[in-house]
């Protein structure tokens, strides 16, 4: 277990890495913005002094690397400022509003693996078949199709022809249905896909054949031999997937009104404010390094031929 | 009455390319506890007749045309999946060319021998443990108490094929069949699991069906030899009357390219031509285009594998 703590620092080395280059992307990316956060703050009929005021306020006026430094040693004090708009700390802001993305998540995961995986292995067992052109023909769809479409078209069905779920809003089992299936309905078309080609790969082994040999039966050779196989590509893309999500849950918790980062971060986007933007940016990063790391870490226990380095 | 008997055996492959016959007439018997090598060159219908056997034939593209299989006097082609299930791995067991390949990379070695046992004999965890360490310590593997709980990759290719082994007995079959259990094995390794099979026969007493393309290993090991030739047996008899009077001039051929301490330096005698691919089998004998003893009667009807047993062979102008 020493080397899993070497491995550990390693990583937690590598993750602080690639959280300072986001910040410096997300920084640059948002100075090279034409939109004037002072002036959105100041409101349209502000005086240019007035703008000038705000703009000293905040900092504005300062040249790009003494802002990005300022930036970058305050949030090595936990500090990642204040709203421009609702003068609240960001911390805070994004604190309050990270059960309901992670709730969204977890919803949104289990949803796509429980209609990705078992797809995606009947795919492959009928392969060739109907039920194999059919569950490809919708995955297709699935991952085609775009996500505030298919929130839109859910809402419609279920929500208001049907009155199963609510229409939006956050708080019991029933909000969180319509949400996660609009999103495990794309990440179950990808899961589908990479599950069906995985494990056709793995019922061609020789180990499979091994296995039907000493005479186990095709529900065991699927369930013990070839899914504990076919399922590693699929861990490293749940590790990637986390990322992908992320984009997801700004349009979804838009359509839902689920009040999320997600919506946090489309409401700061809209009116440039900045310190959510980086903040919201740098939660994500957490998110995708946090995955990735779960991920590699998973990987060895069911492939012993891994090893972590 | 034979342990194994095979009648008529047909066996074809439905591709995009159409339907081709790889095994036809293909009749065969073991008897138990006999060892009996079925040689011919690669493409030939060895594996596909093993696989038939077993039953392990891709459903999606091969179908058996005709023919019977019976092993202990049960007709293997009229069970059912889940019948089958039950004869293989129990009454037969196979190993297969590839050790590298054939243990599953992901359960250790315990695992994978525990399940063989358990598919087929109610017994509890511990005294499946028992009988598997006692079946790795009969195959030669040595500290089996620590080796069952090592995963494959640890395994050199050499105790991984004693692991397939152990796995293809560990319920006493009555038959084993091995499809070229060595060729991807060292030399030295090659001569050590022919021993360790050699050893297993005397002492579990089943029967060997031996797949393989080297005359050498027949001569040492086998009691009976079946020479498979574009699908079809050719010739058939024991192992001495074989290298002491081939009849068939492939198997002349293929004695004759066999190299020998006692021959000459230079090129070694080849047989001219290539095995006809399925498909495009000619009329009659499929060895005809490249057979030095042929006549009109060659081109155009089929030689059925005729003869006094044990020596049969499929001939018009045998070899004298």
């Amino acid at each position: 277990m020493k080397g899993l703590g070497v491995y550990v620092l390693k990583r937690i080395g590598q993750a602080l890495l690639i959280m300072i280059g986001i910040t410096l992307i997300t920084f640059i990316l948002l100075y090279l913005l034409p939109a004037d956060p002072a002036r959105q703050i100041a409101g349209r009929s502000a005086t240019a002094e007035t703008v000038e005021n705000i703009r000293r306020q905040l900092g504005l006026h300062l040249p790009f690397y003494e802002q990005y430094l300022r930036y970058l040693s305050s949030l090595v004090q936990g500090d990642l400022g204040r709203s421009y708009i609702q003068k609240t700390e960001v911390t805070e802001l994004i604190l309050s509003r990270l059960p309901a993305t992670l709730l969204l998540m977890a919803g949104a995961i289990s949803c796509e693996l429980l209609i990705g995986l078992p797809a995606g292995i009947l795919a492959a067992v009928k392969r060739g078949k109907f039920a194999d052109n059919a569950i490809m023909i919708l995955s297709f769809v699935g991952v085609s199709a775009p996500q505030f479409v298919v929130g839109i078209l859910l809402l419609y069905v279920f929500a208001v022809q049907f009155g199963w779920f609510p229409i939006g809003g956050y708080g019991t089992a029933a909000h969180l249905v319509l949400p996660a299936l609009t999103l495990g309905l794309l990440g179950g078309g990808w899961y589908s896909r990479m599950m069906r080609s995985s494990m056709l790969d793995v019922l061609r082994q020789d180990y499979i054949r091994t296995a039907r040999a000493k005479g186990a039966g095709q529900m065991r050779i699927l369930t013990v031999h070839a899914l504990r196989n076919a399922i590693l590509p699929i861990i490293a893309m749940i590790g990637l997937d986390v990322g992908i999500f992320m984009s997801g849950v700004v349009v979804v918790e838009s359509v839902f009104g689920w009040p999320g980062i997600g919506q946090l971060a489309w409401q700061a986007i809209q009116r440039v404010d900045i310190p959510i933007i980086m903040g919201v940016t740098l939660v994500a990063a957490c998110f995708i390094v946090v995955g990735n790391f779960l991920a590699d870490v998973i990987a060895p226990f069911v492939d012993p031929r891994i090893e972590l380095k | 009455m034979a342990l194994l008997s095979i009648a008529d055996l047909s066996v074809s492959f439905h591709t995009e390319d159409g339907a081709m016959s790889i095994v036809e007439d293909v009749s065969f018997e073991v008897g138990a506890g006999e060892i009996v090598g079925l040689v011919g060159e690669s493409g030939c219908g060895k594996s596909v007749t093993a696989m038939s056997i077993m039953g392990l034939l891709p459903s999606d593209i091969s179908r058996i045309d005709k023919g019977t299989i019976e092993l202990e006097g049960k007709s293997l082609l009229d069970l059912g999946e889940a019948a089958m299930c039950k004869v293989r791995g129990d009454r037969m067991g196979m190993i297969f060319q590839e050790p590298m390949t054939s243990l599953n990379p992901t359960y250790t070695i315990g695992f994978q021998l525990i399940e063989a046992l358990r598919l087929h004999r109610s017994l509890s965890s511990a005294e499946a443990r028992g009988s598997v360490i006692e079946m790795l310590r009969l195959v030669g593997v040595s500290a089996p108490e620590r080796r069952v709980d090592q995963y494959p990759h640890e395994l050199s290719g050499g105790l991984r094929q004693r692991v397939m082994i152990a796995m293809a007995l560990i319920c006493r079959p009555s038959l084993l069949i091995a499809d070229e259990p060595t060729t991807a094995l060292d030399v030295t390794v090659q001569a050590q699991i022919l021993e360790l099979l050699l050893h297993l026969k005397k002492e579990l007493g089943m029967a060997i069906l031996l797949i393989t393309h080297d005359l050498g290993v027949v001569a040492e090991f086998c009691e009976r030899v079946l020479v498979m030739y574009a699908g079809r047996i050719i010739e058939q008899t024991t192992v001495e009357e074989l290298y002491a009077r081939p009849r068939h001039p492939y198997t002349l051929g293929l004695l004759d390219a066999m190299p020998r301490i006692s021959s000459p330096a230079g090129k070694l005698p080849t047989i001219p031509g290539i095995v006809p691919s399925p498909g495009n089998r000619p009329d009659g004998c499929y060895f005809v285009e490249r057979c030095a003893h042929s006549s009109a009667r060659c081109s155009t009807k089929h030689p059925p594998l005729d003869g006094d047993p044990p020596h049969q062979f499929a001939c018009w102008n045998p070899v004298a």
